[in-house]
């Protein structure tokens, strides 16, 4: 029995460990045939991570049967910290509980750490349905989340035909942002029925610090009152990280 | 009593900070009877307003739920029905033992000795209709909702959590998960310092949590064996359990055996008991098929009006607890559980 997925930067590695750090302790990665899937909710089950990283996306993947490897988040993040940018980075499995990590960029350097009794239960996804759609540049996406984080700790999208407003509002003041169709931020937009709901910052901004480092655009979708998916590329591996916000309660 | 799976199941610690964002249908009685026990004044007699009704249960009820509320965990409590017949034994037993106590305190109190009086006292506490009537009250002012199930709270509590609708059970029995609770919170109404029962000693009680599908599957067993193993220990439907077994015996017979019918060495006394009604109960019990679950959001000017104005609770501690409760209102989000069904 083996597992080995060799990437020729560490670069999708750091961003996928560092997403899901954001979210949870511990993770189980799933390794498979067609690839490593991963999902997972926050403690309080407002967040969830959905990735898929196919065989394809890898420099070299092999995997004869199902391999389920579980981490500590923060110990394999420290890893990876340690892989230069030019590092590949191949990471093994086998029948004694350990998960190796190789980087090599002239010499091979080699780690082993612990894989740990899995504690985790099956995540099933939202079912949802979406009233509207856009296509949001990442560095501007991010700029907007920090802008009405100075006002606030959530956020408010309202998505109309032509436009996008994205507000914040607390007891010090106020933060408005609305960005039309054809702007350079708004790569699409698609509202079948116009949409407003409100979510934390703080899980946003988490995400999309952690998830958007490997891609330039986000797509985002949700309806009034309803979760928030957003998606990210993982670099050109082909692989992406889904992740859905629950709105926050409607004050009355 | 309910079984008691301890050794078996393994309880993991938790914190209630870990459990935001949960929605736990709440086995109401078991944290009824549990407030009423423990919230007592100095010789062990129970808080009562100026016409001498209780009110332990109103200030566990209050001061729990704005705390769990505060900390963006959701209740929703699940009221008995009518028991099944089979639970007849049981009800008789802790019948019993309530008017045992009852005498032990009288006489306690009688000789003077305040120690031994508080602690029979809290074996006394019977629950009486107005407290249903004034916990149904203070749950609707606080927003919470609750159900009346038609029979067992634990058992329709249990069938909330499998369908999806709360992401958690709450009680102290380990019944909940033989009834299915996908995962099951103990200490959740309690945790904190308390008291032991019986002995002048503090402990500090932290919620823990069984997770029905680990359990099955660390032990590698199926529910319908756990509620056999259960059935070996002893349920509220067959007290007794079985002469001279105990959690490893049980686990060990029907990993070896598989089922009941197929443990050698306990046919005999196996005969005493229609096993098969119990299983039954725990399997198919009778339970409410659909709920409607909202959370309200609370009503302060009733709440004071309720719980100072007419059960004579202090004002400043009620309001202090209810602007916590405002503070959180504030920044909370929706679970996700919402949308996976």
């Amino acid at each position: 029995m083996v597992f080995v997925a060799k990437t020729k930067t560490p670069n999708e590695w750091k961003i996928v460990a560092q997403t899901i750090q954001s979210l949870v302790e511990e993770a189980s990665f799933e390794g498979t045939a067609e690839g490593i899937t991963f999902r997972a909710m926050d403690p309080s089950h407002v967040a969830l991570i959905d990735l898929t990283w196919p065989n394809a996306g890898f420099e070299k993947y092999d995997c004869d049967k199902q391999h389920k490897l579980t981490v500590r988040v923060e110990d394999f993040v420290k890893l990876l910290r340690r892989a230069g940018p030019k590092d590949s980075v191949t990471i093994q499995a086998g029948d004694d509980d350990m998960l190796t990590l190789k980087f090599q960029n002239g010499y091979k350097r080699e780690f082993q750490i612990h894989l740990i009794e899995s504690t985790y239960s099956p995540t099933p996804l939202p079912k949802l349905s979406f009233d509207s759609k856009m296509v949001l540049k990442e560095s501007a996406f991010e700029e907007i989340l920090n802008d009405v984080q100075t006002i606030s700790d959530h956020i408010t999208l309202e998505a109309t035909k032509d436009k996008i407003i994205f507000t914040g509002k607390s007891d010090s003041g106020s933060a408005s942002i609305p960005i039309e169709k054809g702007n350079d931020a708004l790569e699409s937009m698609e509202v079948g029925k116009e949409s407003k709901a409100t979510y934390s910052l703080q899980y946003l901004l988490n995400i999309v610090k952690a998830a958007g480092g490997a891609t330039e655009k986000v797509v985002c979708e949700y309806s009034s009152k309803m979760p928030l998916k957003m998606e990210f590329a993982l670099g050109e591996t082909g692989g992406r990280i889904n992740f859905y916000l629950a709105p926050r309660i409607e004050e009355k | 009593m309910g079984v008691n799976l301890r050794e078996i199941v393994k309880p993991r610690k938790t914190t209630l900070e870990q459990l935001s964002g949960r929605t736990v249908a709440v086995d109401a009685y078991n944290a009824l009877y549990q407030f009423l026990s423990i919230i007592r004044g100095e010789s062990g007699e129970p808080l009562m307003d100026r016409e001498g009704k209780i009110t332990s249960h109103l200030s566990g009820l209050f001061y729990r739920n704005v705390n769990l509320l505060s900390l963006g965990i959701r209740p929703v409590y699940v009221l008995d029905g009518k028991p099944p017949e089979m639970k007849t034994i049981e009800i008789q037993r802790r019948k019993a033992a309530r008017q045992e106590a009852v005498v032990m305190y009288e006489r306690a109190l009688e000789r003077g000795d305040i120690v031994e009086a508080k602690k029979y006292a809290q074996a006394t506490s019977v629950l009486k209709d107005y407290m249903i009537d004034d916990t149904k009250r203070i749950l609707t002012l606080l927003g919470i909702p609750y159900i009346d199930a038609p029979s067992e709270g634990e058992a329709t509590a249990a069938h909330l959590c499998s369908m999806g609708l709360v992401s958690d059970v709450a009680s102290q029995d380990y019944d909940s998960i033989l009834f299915g609770a996908k995962r099951l919170i103990r200490n959740l109404t309690i945790s904190g310092r308390r008291k032991l029962p019986y002995k002048n000693v503090f402990v500090t009680l932290e919620p823990e949590e069984v997770e029905l599908h680990a359990v099955l599957e660390e032990l590698g067993i199926t529910r319908e064996q756990l509620i056999d193993i259960g059935i070996l220990l002893g349920t509220d439907f067959n007290p007794d359990g079985f002469a001279k077994i105990g959690p490893k015996t049980a686990l060990k017979y029907i990993k070896t055996y598989g089922k009941l019918e197929k443990v050698a060495p306990i046919q005999d006394e196996l005969k005493k008991i229609d096993y098969n009604a119990i299983r039954e109960i725990f399997l198919h019990p009778k339970v409410s098929q659909s709920a409607d679950i909202k959370w309200d959001h609370p009503d302060p000017k009733g709440i004071v009006d309720f719980l100072c104005s007419e059960k004579d609770f202090s004002e400043d501690r009620v309001k202090n607890s209810l602007q916590k409760l405002e503070k959180r209102e504030e920044s909370k989000s929706e679970s996700l559980e919402k949308w996976f069904s």
